[in-house]
């Protein structure tokens, strides 16, 4: 804890994220490609779903990560409200275009998989649908900090939009099980242990990783832009202040 | 080979969707990157212009080129 609190220093962060990134970039170049062999030359075609089951080394991860990311936006979003930590709230802020882009990419490629599988592009059943839901919360988070200028109040109206919508999230990963859905079931984590072939599932848990990695860098260069607009904001409100005074006394 | 590169590209009938799921990926992916970088960059200029000493080793985690103002 004392860490972190150290590291809600931005100048702290600045310093160490910039240690950081060249490390992340280079990790996540490393997994993405490992995962990309892995997943088109070295998996085999599935049983029922044929070479289709390729759409899953994407749509799986991205899925994984649409929820993770919504997570951390709402740790964030938490610790942002409690403790007033200003990275928490830029960490959030930061968080949501990431999120939101791999729910785009979930809900994208998981209709390209539908069409051929289940004869449709979409089915409003329970967990397209709540993911659905998600994106759109995102997208709400986003607007929300567009529409309030003043950063402290945006963050705080955003955090409660983040906090309020987490209840989404179980909603998400139980939705399979609490209804007659055509999404199949649970097939990774779940109790006597994953129901896929370690052929497949190796590739899909690399490109499970190779996506957080890339969460990981992505979400430290955009924390970074957050905290140097916060501060050329800080700048400008300071020579605003500065020039008023004169301007007034050339006025009079 | 041709063949193999042929079946490959195939996809056993499945290309029309693979293949787009993939570029999907590629595309959201790299431009959430690139738009990210691109922004860092001209947050760095625009903090490099002001001379303000924030931002440790660079927005994108190296020495800034040429030397920043802010050294």
């Amino acid at each position: 804890m004392k860490a972190m609190v150290g590291y809600a220093n931005p100048a702290r962060f600045m310093r160490a994220s910039a240690r950081l990134l060249p490390w992340c970039k280079g990790v996540t170049a490393l997994l993405l490609a490992g995962g990309v062999y892995l997943a088109l030359f070295v998996a085999p075609p599935d049983y029922q779903q044929g070479e289709s089951v390729r759409i899953m080394f994407v749509h799986v991860p991205s899925a994984w990560m649409a929820m993770a990311t919504y997570a951390v936006m709402a740790v964030a979003s938490a610790v942002g409200l409690v403790w007033r930590h200003v990275l928490a709230d830029l960490t959030a802020k930061a968080a949501a275009p990431i999120g939101a882009s791999f729910t785009a990419l979930a809900l994208a490629s998981g209709s390209l998989w539908g069409k051929p599988m289940w004869g449709a592009w979409w089915v409003w059943d329970a967990r397209l649908t709540s993911v659905l839901i998600l994106f759109f919360l995102y997208l709400g988070y986003i607007a929300v900090w567009q529409a309030i200028e003043e950063p402290a109040r945006a963050g705080r109206v955003a955090a409660i939009v983040a906090l309020v919508g987490s209840v989404n999230l179980p909603v998400i990963h139980f939705s399979v099980n609490w209804w007659n859905t055509l999404h199949q079931p649970e097939s990774v984590v779940r109790m006597g242990g994953p129901a896929i072939d370690p052929s497949i599932l190796v590739p899909l848990l690399v490109m499970g990783v190779a996506f957080f990695a890339f969460f990981v860098t992505v979400l430290l260069i955009r924390v970074r832009v957050e905290v140097m607009a916060r501060r050329l904001r800080a700048v400008a409100q300071v020579r605003a202040a500065t020039a008023a005074p004169s301007v007034a006394v050339q006025g009079a | 080979m041709g063949a193999a590169v042929k079946a490959f590209l195939g996809m056993g009938g499945y290309w029309a969707y693979v293949w787009p799921a993939w570029a999907l990926a590629v595309g959201i992916l790299a431009g959430l990157y690139a738009i990210s970088v691109h922004q860092a960059r001209r947050a760095e200029r625009r903090l490099d212009a002001l001379g303000r000493p924030l931002r440790g080793r660079g927005a994108l985690g190296r020495q800034p080129r040429g030397g920043g103002t802010h050294r």
